[in-house]
Formats: C-alpha cells, sequence, structure tokens
C-alpha cells in the first residue's frame, strides 16, 4: 500500500505510524502515577521532627517537565518511524511523467549524477504513484523502441540496465518514441523532465518542439564547468603540436587539462587551457622533443572526461626522425641531387637530417634514407638495421653494377645497369606502376597514369621476393621490396631517388608512398598479414573515453566508406587496423555542429545535483537515541540518585552532557593528518606508506618503514628521519621519493582525484612500491588475476611491466642482489620494462612484488624483528633489508648506480669460481 | 592506624592550626591586667606566688625571712614584702560522641563530633599553654598542664566510644567544665544531667554543634529518614519533606531557645556553632567565656 502524505516539502511515507501518538496518555497515566523512589537518610533530630504532625503520605509524583520530555520523545520516535522526507523539488505533481535521460557520448562525466538524478525522480514518482515513461537519446541496441508509460517502479527497473553510448544524439529515435505515444495520449497532459548532458546540436530540435507541447518541461543541464569539451584539429608546430578544444557554453570562464597519452596509456604531457568568457574555443600548445612527440597516440581532457573529449591520433600522426645520407662530395646541382627529392617529398612530415652516417647515428633516427649515390654498407649501418632501424634504399648504377648483403630481395646480378625499358635499343615500353594488393602498406594509393618507369634493378624471381614485394610494375618485376633484417626493416626502391630513371620521383605517389612508410619505423618487425582490405576495429572508444575492446555488434569497416561513414554501433569510433596500419576515427568531426542555438535552449532549466530527497529518520532516531541517554540522567535527577551540587549547575551540566554526546556523533573520527606539519614532511627525508585502513595492516607497515629506515641509518648515507603513514585523500605525496603500498585483494577503487594524484605522483618521478603480500596464497591461486591490483591497475598509468632484468640497477644500487625476499622469497618482482625513461632518470615508477616485504622489515619498539619468515634461502632477512636499502637507493639515486660502481667487486668475482655468487656488500 | 586514630591525629592538628593564632589565655591576661606571671593568673590580692603584690609594714605575726631587707633599709620601718596569690585552675572537658553526632548531611560539611573534638582540643590547646590543667572527663584521673596535658587530653579524645558515662566522672568542687554536643536530647534529661553536674558545685561552658541541614531541613521529596545509631528502629516516612520543614524549624527553634533558657538559669555560657561556618568565632566565643570567668 502506497499511502503518503506530503505537507509541503515533508513527506510522510508512513504517516499511519502516527497513530501511535495516541499512546501517549497512556504514557503520560503511567509516569503519573509512579511515585519517585524515596531518599534515604539519617536525621539526628527525628525527635524533633518526629513531634511535627505530617500530613498524609502523598507521593510527590514525577516532574512535570520531565513527563513532557518523555512524551517529547515519544512523540519523536512516533514521527520517526512514520519515515518522514524532506524534499526540494516543488510542488505536488500528478501528471504523467516523461523522463528524458541523455545517453549519448556526452553524459561523460556527469553520468553518475544524471543517474542518480534520474533515480531520485523516479523514486518520487513512485511515491507519488504516478505512471513513467522513461526515453534515451540514443537507440538502444536490443530493446524494442517503443517506450510506453508504465508504473514508476518498471521504470527504475529498466534504468538500472540504462548506460550511455558514445553515439551522437539520435534525433530521429527520440521522435519516433515522442509519436509513438501521441496518438494514445496528450502531451499536455504530462510532465517532461529532461536529464541532459548539457550539449545542445541541432538535431535536437524536432524533439524540443514535440516536448514543448507539454504542460510543464524541465531540462536539468549540469553545471557549466563540468559540460563536455569537445575535441577539435591537430596540428603539428615546430617544436610540438597545438590541439583546439571547443565548449558548448560560452558564459564564464573554464579550464581544463589536456592530457597527451602514449600508446601504452602512460602520461607523456599536460597541458592546461583556459576558456576567456565568451569564447568558444581555445588551443593548448604541447612542447615535446619529437622522439616524445611520436609517441603520443591520444589527446585526452584529464576532467571532463567523454567520448568527444578524446582525440585519437593514429599512424599518420607525429613527425618522425628521418636521417638522410648525403654523398660525401657535393654534387654540383642540388637540384638533380637524389637526396633533393626525397628531402622535398618528406619534409612536411618528417624531421629530416642530412649527413654522413656518424652523424645521423649519433641523431638515432627511426629511419635512413640512402640514395644511390651515398651507397654505404659499413657494418655501423647492418647493425642500425639489425637493432630496430628502418632503411631505405634507392637503386642508382651502382647498386646495379654491383649488388650487396643491405638488399631485401636478391638482385640480378651482371645487368650492368639493370633493366630499361623505352630506350632506343629496348623492346619494351616504360612502365606504369601496377595498382597495389592488399597487404601492401601503398594499399588504397591512387596510381596517376603518367608514371613512367623507365629503368630499374631487376629482383631474383623466387617466392620470397613475392612475398617480400610492395609494389609491382604493371607487367609484375618488383618496385619496391622490403623485408626485416634482425629487429629492422629494409625498403628498397628499385628506383633511383631522383627523376633518372623515372618519374615516381616527381609524381605525388612518390611523396604518399614515402609517407606511407614513415609509420612503419621502429614496428618493422611485425609480419605483414593478408586482409581483405576492410579496417577492423580494434579498440573502440565507451562513452566516458577510455579505449575498450570492441563490442560484438561493432563491424568492419570497408575502405570505401572508412571516412564518411558515420559514427553508430556498427562503427564506433575508436582505433581500427588494417593489416599494419592503424586508424582513429573520432567521435566528433566537426566541432562546430554544437556551437548551436538550437531550440532546446528556450526550455527551462534546472541545475542538475539539487533536487534531492533528504532521508532525516535517521537524524531523527539518532536523536531519539540521544534524548534517551539524556533521559537517564534525568530520571537519576528526578528519583535523586544523582545529585548535582548546586542545583544551579543542572543547565551547565545539561548542556555539557548534550554537547558531549553531539561531539561524540559528528565527530567521531576527526581524520589525521599531516597536513600541519607539512613543511617538516618537505625538509627532511621520510620514508611513506599508504594507509590502506586496515589496522594491522597498517601498524605492520609503520613497523617496517622504522625498520627500513634504521636500516638506511645504519648503513647507508641515506638517513630518514622519521616514518609517514599517508592517507592518499588528503595528503601531499609529493615529499616522498617512494611510497610503500601494500595492496589488498579486497581493495576498493580509489576516488578519481586521488588516482589523479597518484598518477602525477608517478609522473613526476615518484615510485610506488606495491606489495600484495600474498605470494604465499598465489602457489594455490595458480596464476589467478589478483583482483586488488587488477583495479589498481585500471586506475593509475600503469607501465608496462617485466620481471626485474638480470643487469637492472636494482639489483645493484647498493647491495648486490640475485633475489628480492620478503616474507617468502620465491616471488617475482615487477619493474617498468623501459628502463630508459628519460624524465624519470630511469627509475621505474612501480615495483611490484607479492613477497611481502613489510613482515620482513617490520621491528617493534625495542627494533627487534617479530614476523616470522618462510625462511626460503638463508638469512632471509637480512636480505630482505638489503633489498629495501637498494631500493630506496635506487628510488633516491636512479640509474646513476647503473654506472660501474660495482666494478671492482665484479671483476673480483670474475676471477673467482662462478657459483660463488651471492651478494657482496660494498666497501663502507 | 586505626581509622579513630587517624581522625583523632587530624583533630589535633587541625585543633594546633587553630589555637595557634590566638594569643594565650596569658596574654589575655597580661592585656587585663599585666601581673600575671607565667603559668599562673594573678588573684589580685596577696598570697603565694613570685609576682610582686606590694610592701606592708611588719607584722608580728610576720616570719623574719618576710622581711624585705633592700626596702627596710632605705627608711625607717621594717617592711615586709608580699607577693600576689596564684592559683591554677583545672578544666574538665567532655565532648560528646553519641551516634548523632557522627554525622553530617553532606560529604561538604565536617562530622558535628569532629568539629566539636577540634574545638575541645584547640580550647585545650590554650588552656595548657596557659598554665590551666586540663582532663576528659570519664577518660583521664587528674588534670595535667603543659604539653603533656595537651596530650593526654587528645588521647582521651581520641576513642570513638560513647561516652554519656563520663558525665558522673567524679570532679572536684568548683572545677570548670567545658561539655561540647548537639544537645538534642529531650530538654527536660539535658536539665536533669547539667543540674546535677552544676550543683557539685561547678561552673561550666556549653558548646552547641549544629549541622546546617538541621537547621534549615533542605530535603524535598520523598524521605526515608532514621535515626542515627537506632537501625532497628523504623523509618520514617516524609511524603513531602518542603511542606514539613516550616513546622519541623518551629520546633527545632523552641528546642534551642528551651536550651538557651536553661544555660542562662544555670548561669552556664552556652556558645552555638553551625559546622557550616569557620569554627574560629566559636573559639574566639569559648576563649572569651573562659576569660570572663575565670577573671571575673
Amino acid at each position: 500500500m502506497n499511502f503518503v502524505v506530503s505537507l509541503g516539502s515533508l513527506t510522510l511515507l508512513a504517516p499511519l505510524t502516527l497513530l501511535g501518538l495516541l499512546s501517549l496518555p497512556l504514557i503520560w497515566w503511567i509516569l503519573k502515577i509512579t511515585p519517585p523512589r524515596p531518599r534515604k537518610m539519617f536525621f539526628p533530630p527525628l525527635r524533633l521532627l518526629q513531634k511535627v504532625k505530617t500530613e498524609e503520605e502523598t507521593p510527590n509524583a514525577t516532574p512535570l517537565w520531565l513527563l513532557i520530555f518523555r512524551l517529547g520523545l515519544v512523540s519523536l520516535i512516533v514521527f520517526a518511524l512514520s519515515l518522514p522526507i524532506i524534499q526540494q523539488a516543488e510542488g505536488i505533481n500528478d501528471r504523467p511523467i516523461t523522463l528524458v535521460l541523455d545517453t549519448h557520448w556526452a553524459t561523460g562525466a556527469n553520468w553518475n549524477a544524471m543517474s542518480k538524478e534520474a533515480e531520485a525522480r523516479l523514486m518520487d514518482a513512485r511515491r507519488k504513484n504516478l505512471q513513467v515513461r522513461l526515453i534515451t537519446t540514443t537507440r538502444p541496441s536490443t530493446e524494442n523502441t517503443q517506450s510506453n508509460f508504465v508504473p514508476a517502479d518498471q521504470a527504475i527497473n529498466r534504468l538500472k540496465t540504462i548506460f550511455p553510448d558514445a553515439l551522437t544524439f539520435d534525433g530521429p529515435y527520440v521522435k519516433e518514441v515522442l509519436d509513438y505515444n501521441r496518438a494514445t495520449f496528450d502531451m499536455s497532459e504530462t510532465e517532461v523532465i529532461w536529464i541532459s548532458a548539457g550539449l545542445d546540436t541541432l538535431a535536437m530540435n524536432d524533439s524540443a518542439e514535440t516536448l514543448k507541447s507539454a504542460a510543464k518541461v524541465t531540462r536539468i543541464v549540469p553545471v557549466e564547468t563540468t559540460r563536455p569539451l569537445i575535441a577539435g584539429e591537430v596540428s603539428e608546430t615546430a617544436d610540438g603540436f597545438q590541439t583546439v578544444w571547443h565548449r558548448p557554453e560560452h558564459k564564464g570562464t573554464r579550464s581544463s587539462v589536456i592530457e597527451a597519452i602514449g600508446r601504452d596509456g602512460r602520461l607523456i604531457a599536460r597541458e592546461t587551457i583556459n576558456f576567456a568568457p565568451n569564447q568558444e574555443r581555445s588551443e593548448a600548445r604541447f612542447r615535446l622533443p619529437p622522439n616524445l612527440r611520436r609517441r603520443v597516440a591520444q589527446l585526452r581532457s584529464a576532467d571532463a572526461r567523454s567520448a568527444g573529449a578524446v582525440k585519437l591520433l593514429d599512424d599518420s600522426w607525429g613527425r618522425p626522425v628521418i636521417g638522410l645520407l648525403a654523398p660525401s662530395e657535393d654534387t654540383a646541382s642540388p637540384l638533380l641531387s637524389e637526396p633533393f627529392y626525397t628531402q622535398s617529398a618528406l619534409k612536411p612530415f618528417a624531421d629530416i637530417f642530412t649527413g654522413d652516417l656518424d652523424y645521423l647515428l649519433s641523431l638515432s633516427p627511426e629511419i635512413i634514407i640512402m640514395p644511390d649515390v651515398a651507397r654505404n654498407i659499413t657494418t655501423e649501418l647492418v647493425s642500425y638495421v639489425e637493432t630496430g632501424g628502418l632503411l631505405i634504399r634507392f637503386a642508382g648504377p651502382k647498386l646495379a653494377q654491383r649488388a650487396d648483403e643491405l638488399l631485401p630481395v636478391q638482385i640480378r646480378d651482371g645487368d650492368n645497369g639493370g633493366r630499361a625499358f623505352g630506350g632506343a635499343l629496348t623492346w619494351e615500353d616504360p612502365q606504369n606502376i601496377a595498382s597495389f594488393e592488399s597487404q601492401s602498406p601503398f594499399f588504397g594509393l591512387p596510381i596517376p597514369d603518367d608514371i613512367e618507369i623507365k629503368k630499374q634493378v631487376m629482383a631474383l624471381a623466387g617466392a620470397e621476393t613475392d612475398s617480400f614485394t610492395w609494389a609491382r610494375l604493371v607487367d609484375g618485376s618488383p618496385i619496391v621490396t622490403a623485408a626485416p633484417r634482425g629487429l629492422g626493416q629494409i625498403v628498397l626502391f628499385h628506383v633511383t631517388a631522383s627523376p633518372d630513371w623515372s618519374n615516381l620521383a616527381l609524381s605525388g605517389l612518390y611523396v604518399e608512398m614515402l609517407r606511407r612508410i614513415l609509420p612503419l619505423a621502429g614496428q618493422s618487425s611485425r609480419k605483414a598479414v593478408a586482409s581483405e582490405g576492410d579496417w577492423s576495429p580494434e579498440r573502440v572508444l565507451t562513452a566516458s573515453g577510455r579505449l575498450d575492446s570492441p563490442a560484438i555488434e561493432a563491424a568492419n569497416l570497408s575502405v570505401a566508406n572508412s571516412e564518411t561513414a558515420p559514427i553508430s554501433r556498427q562503427h564506433p569510433s575508436g582505433l581500427y587496423r588494417q593489416a599494419q596500419r592503424l586508424k582513429a576515427r573520432n567521435m566528433i568531426s566537426d566541432p562546430t555542429l554544437y556551437d548551436v542555438n538550437s531550440a532546446v535552449d528556450s526550455l527551462p532549466t534546472e541545475q542538475l545535483g539539487e533536487t534531492r530527497d533528504k532521508n532525516i529518520i535517521g537524524w531523527l532516531l539518532g536523536l531519539a537515541l540521544v534524548a534517551l541517554a539524556f533521559d537517564v540522567l534525568c530520571s537519576l535527577y528526578a528519583s535523586g540518585r544523582l545529585r548535582l551540587r548546586h542545583p544551579a549547575a543542572v543547565p551547565s551540566v545539561v548542556q555539557s552532557a548534550a554537547a558531549l554526546m553531539m561531539a561524540a556523533i559528528f565527530f567521531g573520527s576527526a581524520p589525521d593528518s599531516f597536513a600541519q606539519d607539512a613543511p617538516d614532511v618537505v625538509l627532511d627525508l621520510h620514508i611513506g606508506y599508504i594507509k590502506t585502513g586496515n589496522g594491522r595492516v597498517d601498524q605492520i607497515s609503520e613497523d617496517a618503514m622504522r625498520g627500513v629506515s634504521a636500516a638506511l641509518n645504519n648503513r647507508t648515507t641515506i638517513e630518514p628521519v622519521g616514518v609517514r603513514g599517508i592517507n592518499l585523500e588528503t595528503d601531499d605525496l609529493v615529499p616522498f621519493s617512494f611510497i610503500y603500498w601494500p595492496v589488498a585483494a579486497d581493495f576498493t577503487e580509489l576516488n578519481p582525484n586521488v588516482a589523479a594524484k597518484l598518477n602525477d605522483y608517478m609522473a613526476i618521478g615518484g615510485t610506488l612500491v606495491i606489495d600484495t603480500q600474498d605470494y604465499g596464497d598465489r602457489s594455490f591461486l595458480g596464476g589467478a588475476t589478483h583482483p586488488g591490483l587488477a583495479l589498481l591497475g585500471t586506475q593509475i598509468d600503469m607501465p608496462s611491466l617485466t620481471k626485474v632484468p638480470e643487469d637492472h640497477v636494482i639489483r645493484k644500487s647498493f647491495y648486490l642482489l640475485d633475489s628480492f625476499p620478503g616474507r617468502w622469497a620465491m616471488g617475482p618482482v615487477w619493474v617498468d620494462r623501459n628502463t630508459s625513461a628519460s624524465s624519470r632518470d630511469g627509475v621505474s615508477s612501480v615495483i611490484i612484488t607479492g613477497n611481502d616485504l613489510a613482515a620482513a622489515w617490520a621491528v617493534d619498539s625495542d627494533d627487534v624483528a617479530y614476523i616470522e619468515l618462510e625462511n626460503d634461502i638463508v638469512r632471509q632477512r637480512e636480505y630482505s633489508l638489503r633489498f629495501g636499502v637498494n631500493i630506496a637507493m635506487y628510488a633516491l639515486s636512479g640509474n646513476y648506480k647503473a654506472d660501474q660502481v660495482h666494478a671492482a667487486a665484479l671483476i673480483e668475482r670474475l676471477g673467482q669460481k662462478p657459483e660463488g655468487l651471492g651478494p657482496l656488500a660494498p666497501e663502507p | 592506624m586505626a581509622p579513630a586514630l587517624r581522625n583523632i591525629l587530624r583533630s589535633r592538628q587541625e585543633a594546633e592550626a587553630l589555637a595557634a593564632p590566638f594569643p594565650s589565655l596569658l596574654v589575655e591576661a597580661e592585656r587585663v591586667a599585666a601581673i600575671v606571671a607565667q603559668g599562673a593568673h594573678g588573684r589580685r590580692r596577696a598570697g603565694q606566688g613570685e609576682t610582686f603584690w606590694q610592701y606592708r609594714p611588719y607584722d608580728t605575726s610576720d616570719t623574719a625571712n618576710t622581711i624585705d631587707w633592700r626596702r627596710t633599709a632605705r627608711g625607717q620601718e621594717v617592711y615586709v614584702r608580699d607577693n600576689e596569690w596564684e592559683a591554677a585552675q583545672s578544666v574538665w572537658l567532655w565532648s560528646d560522641n553519641n551516634a548523632g553526632m557522627n554525622w553530617s548531611a553532606s560529604a561538604k560539611v565536617p562530622l558535628k563530633s569532629d568539629r566539636a573534638k577540634v574545638l575541645t582540643l584547640a580550647l585545650a590547646a590554650l588552656l595548657t599553654r596557659s598554665g590551666e590543667r586540663c582532663a576528659v572527663m570519664g577518660a583521664q584521673g587528674r588534670p595535667q598542664t603543659g604539653r603533656i596535658g595537651m596530650e593526654r587530653v587528645s588521647q582521651a579524645l581520641a576513642s570513638g566510644k560513647d561516652n554519656t558515662e563520663g558525665l558522673n566522672h567524679p570532679i572536684p568542687a568548683h572545677a570548670k567544665l567545658f561539655l561540647a554536643s548537639d544537645f538534642l536530647q529531650p530538654i527536660d534529661t539535658l536539665a536533669k544531667t547539667l543540674s546535677q553536674l552544676s550543683s557539685r558545685p561547678a561552673k561550666g561552658v556549653l558548646l552547641h554543634i549544629v549541622d546546617p541541614s538541621e537547621r534549615d531541613f533542605p530535603f524535598k521529596g520523598r524521605m526515608e529518614l532514621r535515626l542515627p545509631g537506632a537501625l532497628n528502629d523504623l523509618p520514617f516516612m516524609v511524603g513531602r519533606a518542603e511542606r514539613a520543614k516550616e513546622e519541623y524549624q518551629r520546633v527545632f527553634n523552641a528546642h534551642l531557645a528551651a536550651l538557651d533558657d536553661l544555660a542562662q538559669h544555670l548561669g552556664w555560657p552556652l556558645v552555638r556553632h553551625y559546622t557550616d561556618s569557620s569554627p574560629l568565632p566559636a573559639l574566639t566565643a569559648l576563649y572569651g567565656a573562659f576569660s570572663g570567668e575565670v577573671t571575673s
């Protein structure tokens, strides 16, 4: 039964409980007739008193004030049990409700608030017993699209299944749903609530017109500063790149942080953008060196996360560093020289350096282009290719005369000048290039008709040659071949880089072909895979702007409409792959579409998050409990068992008791923080650990950090003055060079602010020592995922990890270590795979282990270790402490220790037997 | 250490502290007559003593060794030197110790018996310091003076026993009495006891100790009252104590008036002391009563 009483903003969900107030007279009567307990006393002048004739024995009743207090207490409980709720929504509404809930991409960061708002509205409708229809603004993938008026209960259930899609506002769908009911239902008899993401498009106009005919329309929009941002153009500049960002509202100022994220999900750079009032766009300028610039894979807004606030960059992005081998002596006419054409072709897309091999290798370019005139087959070049470089060669007279070993395919030798067409002594005409095969990186490039290849070097025919061929002439002879060599790759154009042998170098095709090759640098070890040529979705964007695996309905995108197909469920935005190529489909292609004044603007709006039902039952019952406790004091006082020295002191005693209770209730747990003594932390070295909230774990962490800092003080020049427990919510991480963090399996999700703080900390060079403390359990968990760590991994920018390599600095930063024991010794330790992270001096941002280091380090107040270890190895605790010392040294000194600090010891060890391994303490 | 002993030690310390600022009776006597030698009061007539009183002409009844030759040599006549007559008084002390005295209405007010003992000891200290001899009735055979006398008195007061029988102790005629009690017995009983003492003959000073709640009756609500020391009696129930207050105070004041009448009738000064007030005024009053009595 839903019988509800509303009095203004106060709603009673169970008003019948108020009948309990009828018991008040009974309570009055009972309290009235129960006399208080007499006060017992000795009284010497009793004989005198006995002479006094006392009147009849009418006991004094319960004092009136206590009686009133108790009746008030009972009334309070009865009132609380009638489930009162304070609502801020105005007015009593009894019309059915049409709830339009934005589910398109722009919901992004606001989705939680929006769904809560929707839920609050539906709850309210349920209390008022109203019919509701819930309309989403994207077409659901499975459900039938019709949305009828249903009881609010059903709508609440449906709301739980609704999630935002990375799609645009589906105007036709919304119109369709709205119109579905119009025949049976008069729009003017309903109330419309539109929970909007705060982004208007022209597509909304139709729907807005329909909605306006309702009796009452309320559009609930988020606060301006949390509305979505839209990523616009990205363009490269000489020293970096700049991106344009748009915002849908223009009024106030707004600022946001734009992050440049690498392919591996790590933060590369961040810039702040500021929108001036009435300004719709703002630019972020990133200054990055070329090698970092190329690693940027996406740009996103750190605070307004949504699919539209992410700019995905594909392999057309980035300016590779290209070395162009120049002939030793300058030719007289530069316009005819081979390097000139290549340089001109690539200049817009790459940073080109010209010089001899020694100079080029010092730049470590991704690609080295070697025209024939500058032929160089020294071992340096060979090793450059074999360690992952991409070498682009052009044929020419030198190569035609004598083949060398740096070739993708074997060249027919002895032709003395290669194969020539269309000359006076040749039978054949100059040939054009045949259309490219699908596994070729050039696939899809249009081939101009006027290309003439007059001369080429011939590859030896064979199956291998066929598979290495990227382009052929019309007659099938290879014109561009490529083959991996070591980790690198060699690409050979069978013509000259200059227009000597063909006019390819003068055509636009030449530029396009070279452009297609550029992204292959650094990834040439990948085998070419055969594909039908469609773009297949690899990673797709979710509405909140994260990259995720594609849903099952995501289909391949044919080359034909790869540019034109709109974003849809079948073709979502995200990264698409075609063989070796990667293509980004961004959510927003034209940001100016959103810079409009649509009809939606005229709808009356409310701010999101302003309507909240306030449940005051808990407060009332709590108050009643306090009053009940107070009543104990009162009745003690009334019965004379609690005697106050001065009757005048009663109010103050009462006040202080009440204040004490209130204080205990409200300030029961004041957060402890070291904010007030932060300078102390900054000025002296402290070792930090993160408080997990589990008292036992935190105590052990604290003891462990004391143990390690004692070891550091005793053995090294690192002299920490103290240990700090860090509350992630409140404390600053920056003063700590490394932080020990026990992560349990029941680790709960971090607050986004905290995650951002951790990411900042890691980005500026901090090291998190993450300890799952569960290696013992791992043995019977098998390889199961650690749930806490998995969750953490989704929140912080975890680098790609590797087990500590043999030559890793952490093995030798102070002690020489070959194991990293804690309570267990056999668990692996994981560090950043990339040991040359330049901004962090090679220090891994995370060190992950399950060995429970804290157990081995922990000491009690007498500095005695108190946790029993598994003793997998001899002197395990000592080695564990040495590991701790190494971590501290590693975090503080970086790769400084990677040099020959232990050279003497190592050389000495070389003279010994090989099995004489074992950590060797450095000289003091 | 037994609690009683501890109590009496404390009482004695308090008493000495209380007596300390008082000029001894000697000093008082000096102020009054300036003729008192250490340890005795001048009787203002010639007699046995050490203090010079007068020269008088020799009489044949005088022995030769009483002649003051130095004075005689100055003139023609023979003079005899008279000294003032000095005599020490013996004071008999009695501090009531019945169950009703071991009571106070609240922890802030001392027990009536404690206050009575303190005042008794303070008085004894003053008296012994000025050479009087003191004894506690019923506990000591012979009054003593000086430090020893004080010690004996405090030992005797240490006993927490009911000492009503001590009033029947034989005392020499014309002794001084000091009685401290709450005098809550029926007025007839009191009159009988006191007139018996008075007829020995003896003169005395009464100290009436009153607890403030006995005077004010500040109780409210239901009360269940018992007589101290009479645990077997049925308690006396008062339904609304505040209503009985007026009537009680009337009866209590009548009792006080009767007591005053009795004391006046006997010619014994009566000092009334409320335990919530400072004992000093009471001691002053007692001191005055004794000085006036002794020096008159």
